[in-house]
């Protein structure tokens, strides 16, 4: 063989290995410098984020309660128990009629539920209703005095109450079968099982959503 | 003769050495560096949305009203108030319009109450919540989700226009 066959022979083999070995990348005009600076920046900006959601994280669990809470559903007049996620009791209620009655006077009245963030403030055993005014326009009678021993009725808000201040209560019906639907002058009826669950597990400072 | 076909070769094969690209090794950590890159691109933006929606929530724990939180690959929805969830309830989407459906913070701009109550909540140009038994024009620009009557009505009433979202897709 002569040596100029030999010569290109081994030329194109050389060729042919160098192509192989280098290949053709997409990458391969990036300087390989730039590509280690820019994958160390991108680590350091993954770090940094990763320690402040750790922060953030760490800052909402120190927000979060894990205490019970109350929650009344206005809507479909029904009242939850929950801790957090977990609901310990779901209750069929009776929430305000949003029904109104007007005094000759002048007054008038709303029977709504309250709505927003209130505090149990007490809680009672065999609760007393004192009949406010409206109670006697809407029945068509002359309004008492106000320590008139009339006002005092006993036995008509079960066995338990739970004090949520302006006059509203969480506390038991004899209107059972009226549950689920609004029919109260704001206050919040339950039936008595559920009432006792919640007199017993509910303590003073227990937070009450109403919606 | 042939010294000189050696000559002339010998530029050219001088030339293509010189060009040679890098050895195998470091084309190796080239491919890996690029590799990585793109993987820390994507963790970043995951961490950044996760920040996102912490941050949101940060600012509504102090903030006296009511708020959802829409996971709609779940199809699960929350109603809170300041960090406490008050009621959790289903929703579903079309695959059409959830392919619409971007990640973020979104504000109820309209109400829409019909002859027969509550009809849907309008979140700008970002989502529409209605009743499932809804009807709506077939094409909509707007992704659509749905929530169960009761779950619809509660949310309805619930809300005020203004109140924050935060949408999962």
């Amino acid at each position: 063989m002569n040596i100029e066959r030999l010569f290109i022979r081994s030329f194109l083999a050389v060729l042919l290995s160098a192509t192989a070995v280098s290949g053709v990348h997409a990458g391969d005009s990036i300087d390989i410098d730039d590509l280690r600076a820019r994958v160390q920046s991108l680590k350091e900006e993954a770090e940094r984020l990763q320690d402040e959601n750790q922060g953030l994280r760490n800052m909402l669990k120190e927000e979060q309660q894990d205490d019970i809470y109350l929650v009344v559903d206005t809507e479909n007049n029904r009242l939850t128990m929950r801790r957090g996620n977990t609901v310990m009791l779901t209750a069929k209620v009776g929430t305000g009629s949003r029904q109104s009655v007007k005094e000759e006077t002048g007054r008038n009245w709303l029977f709504e539920s309250p709505y927003g963030s209130l505090t149990v403030l007490g809680k009672e055993r065999n609760p007393v209703w004192i009949r406010p005014d409206w109670s006697y326009v809407e029945e068509n009678m002359p309004v008492p005095p106000p320590n008139d021993p009339d006002r005092i009725v006993r036995d008509v808000l079960g066995k338990y109450a739970l004090i949520l201040g302006n006059g509203y209560k969480i506390h038991g019906t004899k209107y059972t079968e009226l549950l689920g639907t609004h029919f109260t002058h704001g206050c919040i009826s339950v039936g008595d099982a559920d009432l006792e669950v919640l007199y017993k597990t509910v303590k003073i400072g227990t937070k009450v959503y109403i919606y | 003769m042939g010294v000189i076909k050696i000559s002339l070769f010998l530029p050219f094969l001088i030339l293509f050495l010189a060009a040679v690209p890098v050895p195998a090794d470091e084309n190796e950590e080239r491919a890996k560096l690029l590799e990585q890159e793109k993987q820390l691109n994507e963790k970043i933006e995951s961490l950044k949305r996760e920040q996102d929606f912490m941050l949101f929530e940060k600012m509504l724990y102090a903030n006296d009203s009511k708020y959802l939180i829409l996971y709609i690959s779940d199809g699960k929805g929350e109603l809170k108030y300041k960090g406490r969830v008050l009621r959790n309830f289903r929703l579903s989407s079309s695959k059409q319009d959830h392919r619409k459906i971007v990640q973020g913070a979104i504000t109820l701009t309209k109400k829409i109450d019909g002859a027969q109550g509550p009809v849907s909540l309008v979140f700008g140009k970002s989502l529409v919540l209605r009743k499932k038994s809804s009807s709506a024009p077939a094409a909509n620009p707007v992704p659509r989700v749905s929530l169960l009557h009761k779950d619809f009505t509660a949310v309805y009433y619930a809300v005020d226009q203004g109140a924050k979202a935060y949408i999962f897709p």
